[in-house]
């Protein structure tokens, strides 16, 4: 039987470790992708991930249903990405993005891409981790959130606390710096070999 | 376009509104039209339109997280050794018991001082009792005066005096010459006795060779193992203390 995410925080907050747990397996690859995306380094991003379930798990009490429980927990994740992106700039050090794991490769692999397709789809994605890490946070964020989550500029606003025109504009400042970057590498995808990628990379990570 | 200064700050929401298709009718037509007649602003959304397919490149890497919440019933409930024994573990204990044994069996003896490291194979303490007798050999140099005491009671002199009259009967067994005087046979068996020391200490050596050269290449594969154990169970701890900390922190709640 399926539940909606509140029906499951209404018995987690019971003490229903169980339904809290499906909530969990629910929402733990959204969270970590966020985290990835916003910090770059994917042992960094897990830990974030844990301690965004542990902090809702801790607050199940005090959640009275004012938001979705996936905009609560998105915040909390946010919440604790920058923290960690202050700590990286107190700390003086700007750590690189990862190079791309080959088992990524593997996340979203239509049938029939071929071995050069691949190869090209790599590449690209490295080129695009390094674009990012060079955007401001602020930029950072509000792309990933719009890109790879979804989400509406009204959300985003909500998300990132601020005002629904600088959610707009940072996306734009976001996009051309991306553009420029991309550009400078001779890299960038036209629109007609769009292969359908953000359907199912949607169907994968959610 | 009307209203909206051309490619002003407000454009730049009303493109995005539009690239992201957020806007009301009546803003994408004004956009449409303007878009239409500005190419800087068409470009420019041609060009986002493309920087937005290259972001879909950007794939996850494989994660399986395994996060899960359990009781602190469930914590207490479980036997200590499902925290305890992992396979790695197996293995590295395995590694170890294969090495004391071989330790042992090779007479390894190990000395750490003078900031060196000094490791011998073979049976050190039976070449150090025989090199102390012939006063020859590299062990005779670094066998202690202690030595002296268990030599003088060892049993294998006895044994090389049996031997020695064996021998001399099978050489000489149907020789009629007068037996010899006592003098003579006090030289022929200090020869004899330092001949068969001789073979022994050639003899130890070999073997002494044949270990050490054992014992390298056995540690030499112990070591190759011991790295490849020693990442797979820090990959394993690694995952295991991100669970377990986990877990403590949530029954600490």
């Amino acid at each position: 039987m399926h539940r909606t995410d509140e029906e499951l925080v209404e018995i987690a907050a019971r003490g229903g470790t169980d339904a809290f747990n499906e909530l969990v397996v629910r929402w733990e690859r959204p969270i970590h992708a966020l985290a990835y995306r916003v910090v770059g380094r994917d042992e960094d991003a897990r830990e974030i991930c844990q301690e965004a379930f542990l902090r809702a798990f801790r607050g199940l009490k005090r959640f009275k249903g004012q938001a979705k429980f996936s905009s609560w927990l998105y915040r909390i994740a946010l919440n604790l990405c920058h923290d960690w992106l202050r700590r990286q700039r107190r700390g003086g050090f700007v750590q690189p993005p990862e190079d791309a794991e080959p088992g990524e490769l593997g996340v979203v692999n239509p049938i029939n891409e071929t071995v050069e397709d691949l190869i090209i789809r790599r590449d690209l994605g490295r080129a695009v981790a390094q674009a990012m890490a060079l955007l401001p946070p602020e930029q950072r964020t509000v792309i990933v959130l719009k890109e790879y989550h979804g989400f509406t500029f009204r959300e985003i606003a909500e998300l990132a606390e601020c005002p629904l025109s600088t959610v707009k504009t940072r996306l734009y400042q976001g996009l051309n710096v991306l553009r420029k970057h991309l550009e400078r590498q001779g890299l960038s995808m036209s629109t007609a070999v769009r292969p359908g990628w953000r359907q199912r990379r949607a169907a994968q990570e959610v | 376009m009307d209203g909206i200064p051309p490619c002003g700050v407000r454009d730049r929401e009303a493109l995005v509104a539009y690239l992201y298709d957020e806007c009301e009718p009546a803003e994408r037509e004004r956009v449409e039209a303007h878009l239409a007649v500005c190419v800087r602003c068409a470009d420019e959304v041609t060009a986002f339109r493309s920087v937005r397919c290259t972001l879909d490149a950007w794939t996850l890497p494989e994660a399986s997280l395994g996060l899960r919440v359990v009781s602190e019933r469930e914590t207490r409930g479980r036997p200590w050794w499902a925290f305890a024994w992992r396979p790695g573990w197996g293995l590295a204990a395995a590694a170890v018991a294969v090495f004391a044994a071989g330790l042992f069996l090779g007479g390894v003896e190990v000395q750490y001082g003078d900031g060196a490291l000094v490791l011998r194979a073979g049976l050190v303490d039976y070449v150090r009792s025989v090199a102390g007798t012939s006063g020859a050999g590299a062990a005779a140099a670094e066998a202690p005066a202690a030595v002296e005491p268990a030599q003088a009671a060892a049993p294998w002199r006895a044994d090389l005096v049996a031997l020695e009259q064996q021998l001399r009967r099978e050489l000489a067994p149907g020789e009629v010459a007068p037996r010899p005087g006592p003098e003579t046979r006090a030289i022929d068996h200090d020869a004899l006795l330092l001949q068969l020391q001789g073979l022994i200490a050639q003899s130890e050596r070999r073997q002494q060779q044949e270990r050490a050269l054992w014992l390298t290449e056995f540690a030499q594969e112990l070591d190759v193992q011991r790295h490849a154990d020693q990442q797979q169970l820090r990959q394993e701890l690694g995952a295991l203390e991100g669970v377990t900390d986990y877990l403590v922190r949530v029954s600490q709640r």
